[in-house]
């Protein structure tokens, strides 16, 4: 058409085929990192055996968590029983899946509470700014500086042990850092020109947050996401651990090593499983979490 | 000719902490169709201002307009609400910004955001947005807009994000289009390309534009008229050729001193002196008293703001005595 146009050429090297994505090349980048793709495949695998383990061996050798063989009690892991019996005789293997299942439970339902809750709130303060957003920063702060154990022993002096309580608890302490991130990020942006830009084309406030804003918070907070579960993970144990979460004859990873740890002088596999399988899960978490942080940080390498 | 846009007297301040800030204090100026009005000042001259108060895009509060008229197609914009400005933003008033390397949001698709305003407000379908986004592609210059539409914004150079910045404004047709200092942080040679890009596309559509920049080179290269801004008021406004000829005021003398490429080999390059005045405490008379020479501050106004007056037909300057060169 014009004389400008007649200059531009297409850029030699770049490949005019499908645009890639950020997310295409922070997944190309993930998978390059061979300890994060090993953890989170190895994170399914304990995710699928925990879910259907305990089903599987209900049908096939007629055990649950709870079937009790008191000549068999507290037997060491043996053929038939892999990681060997508890005091009752009940299967430690299928009670630690059973366990599992609990834990694992516990930890998507309160960091998805977590994740609503921070997101929600964090991007509301950033986006509207100014003394909406100082006020809703300092009842974090003030939340922030509640002592958690205090917290959750007052509801359950309150409202009784059970495991609505318990994720509701736990929600409730691990948005407070969601919130702080998601407001931190969306401060940034929404003085970014792609915003002012989106305003001047005339696109609505709702339709900026959605399209435009939410897009770019949601690599730190599926980073977050990540190290936000263990940290719940480990919560649920030690609330569990002092009796204050999971209650028999419901197990949890947080129980089964509670009850380990009282008979570890004598038995040592009811404190080893449980515990090896609950740290290799956190140790996986925490890993593939780090995975992503670096393949989602544009800034850790452009290639 | 008709009048695109009128804007008169219009005043934004913004209320910090430090005081009121008066970034736009009467300014007036118009745009006519098919032609570029210039908007030249230093940072923090409230050249930009201006324009974003016009569409509603400055912070309120701290923000306010607090008085004047913008007359466009028939109604005032700055009585126009909120949703009402939405209606006219990116359909009937287009803007290009500074930056094509954060104007453009890296985790959409270039396609996606460039349809954006035709899905809005023409309210297209995907698949016809597409095909009339290929071609807004293609008419800035894009090449295989077909395969470059579905590509990401970190997949295209500088001076491409601005074509398709540009493309992205235009694709609505509007009938203004607000250029935001549109190359300033691009290199020489693509700058002249994006201007005369902008040129073209104006001639062939019939826009109006009004151009911000700081760079009297690139004004004389594109506007028509040429407003120039001093801390938030209008001290010269004139027809392109008329006010690189007859210069008027000591500011605007002062800018085209400081054009690197008009002075002499060898010479230390002229800067003016001082700095740009606080917008919060303003002296009551004129503005650019405190960075003349001293025979020439003596004879400034200090009592009263100095008035716009037409010196000559078309040429309007601020009548400030030791300011303004008569002939």
């Amino acid at each position: 058409m014009s004389a400008a146009t007649a200059v531009i050429t297409a850029p030699s090297g770049v490949s005019l085929s499908k645009g890639r994505s950020l997310w295409q090349d922070a997944w190309a980048r993930f998978r390059k990192n061979r300890l994060a793709v090993g953890c989170t495949v190895l994170l399914a695998f304990i995710g699928l055996l925990c879910a259907f383990g305990p089903t599987v061996a209900f049908y096939k050798f007629g055990m649950t968590g709870e079937t009790q063989d008191l000549v068999l009690k507290a037997s060491p892991p043996s053929a038939q029983h892999w990681f060997g019996t508890d005091s009752l005789g009940r299967d430690l293997l299928v009670r630690t899946l059973e366990g599992g299942r609990v834990s694992l439970k516990v930890a998507l339902i309160a960091t998805l509470v977590a994740l609503l809750i921070g997101v929600s709130y964090g991007a509301t303060a950033g986006y509207v700014g100014g003394r909406a957003d100082s006020w809703m920063m300092r009842v974090v702060d003030i939340l922030y500086a509640m002592p958690f154990m205090l917290f959750v022993i007052l509801l359950t002096v309150a409202f009784g042990k059970n495991m609505t309580l318990l994720y509701l608890a736990i929600g409730a302490v691990e948005w407070l850092t969601m919130a702080r991130i998601v407001r931190a990020q969306v401060l940034t942006l929404a003085r970014q020109e792609f915003v002012e830009a989106a305003r001047s084309l005339g696109l609505p406030g709702r339709m900026i947050i959605f399209r435009h804003i939410v897009p770019n918070v949601l690599g730190p907070v599926i980073v977050y996401t990540t190290l936000t579960i263990p940290a719940v993970m480990l919560l649920e144990a030690a609330l569990s651990f002092l009796g204050l979460g999971v209650q028999p004859p419901d197990s949890s990873w947080g129980t089964l090593i509670d009850d380990g740890a009282n008979n570890m002088e004598t038995y040592w596999w009811m404190l080893a499983f449980p515990a090896g399988i609950f740290s290799l899960t956190l140790f996986c978490l925490n890993f593939a979490g780090d995975g992503l942080r670096d393949a989602l940080d544009v800034k850790s390498g452009k290639d | 000719m008709s009048t695109v846009l009128d804007v008169r007297d219009l005043k934004v301040a913004f209320h910090t902490r430090n005081g009121v800030v008066r970034a736009v204090d009467g300014v007036s100026l118009s745009v006519e169709k098919g032609k570029t009005t210039g908007i030249v000042g230093e940072s923090g001259s409230g050249k930009s201002v201006t324009c974003y108060s016009l569409l509603g895009l400055i912070p309120m509060p701290p923000g306010k307009i607090e008085g004047g008229t913008a007359a466009f197609g028939g109604q005032d914009l700055l009585k126009l609400s909120e949703s009402e400005l939405q209606k006219v933003r990116g359909r009937r008033i287009s803007m290009i910004f500074q930056d094509p390397m954060t104007s453009l949001n890296p985790y959409l698709r270039v396609g996606t955001q460039l349809i954006e305003p035709l899905r809005l407000h023409e309210g297209l379908s995907k698949s016809e947005a597409m095909k009339r986004g290929v071609e807004a592609l293609r008419e800035v210059g894009i090449p295989n807009p077909e395969q470059r539409i579905r590509q990401y914004p970190h997949e295209f150079s500088g001076g491409m994000r601005q074509r398709v910045m540009i493309a992205m404004a235009l694709i609505t047709r509007p009938e203004l289009l607000i250029a935001d200092e549109p190359t300033t942080a691009l290199d020489v040679t693509i700058q002249k390309q994006v201007l005369d890009l902008i040129r073209d596309l104006q001639k062939r559509l019939g826009i109006a534009v009004v151009f911000i920049t700081h760079d009297l080179a690139v004004v004389s290269e594109v506007c028509d008229f040429v407003n120039v801004m001093y801390a938030g008021r209008l001290v010269e406004a004139a027809p392109v050729r008329e006010l690189f000829a007859q210069p008027r005021h000591a500011y605007t003398r002062a800018l085209m001193r400081s054009i690197p490429a008009l002075q002499k080999k060898g010479q230390p390059l002229y800067t003016i002196p001082g700095l740009p005045p606080d917008l919060a405490h303003l002296p009551p008379g004129c503005a650019f008293r405190p960075r003349q020479t001293p025979e020439r501050q003596a004879l400034c106004l200090t009592d009263r703001q100095p008035p716009l007056i037409e010196i000559s037909e078309g040429h309007w300057v601020q009548d400030c005595p030791g300011c303004v060169i008569r002939p």
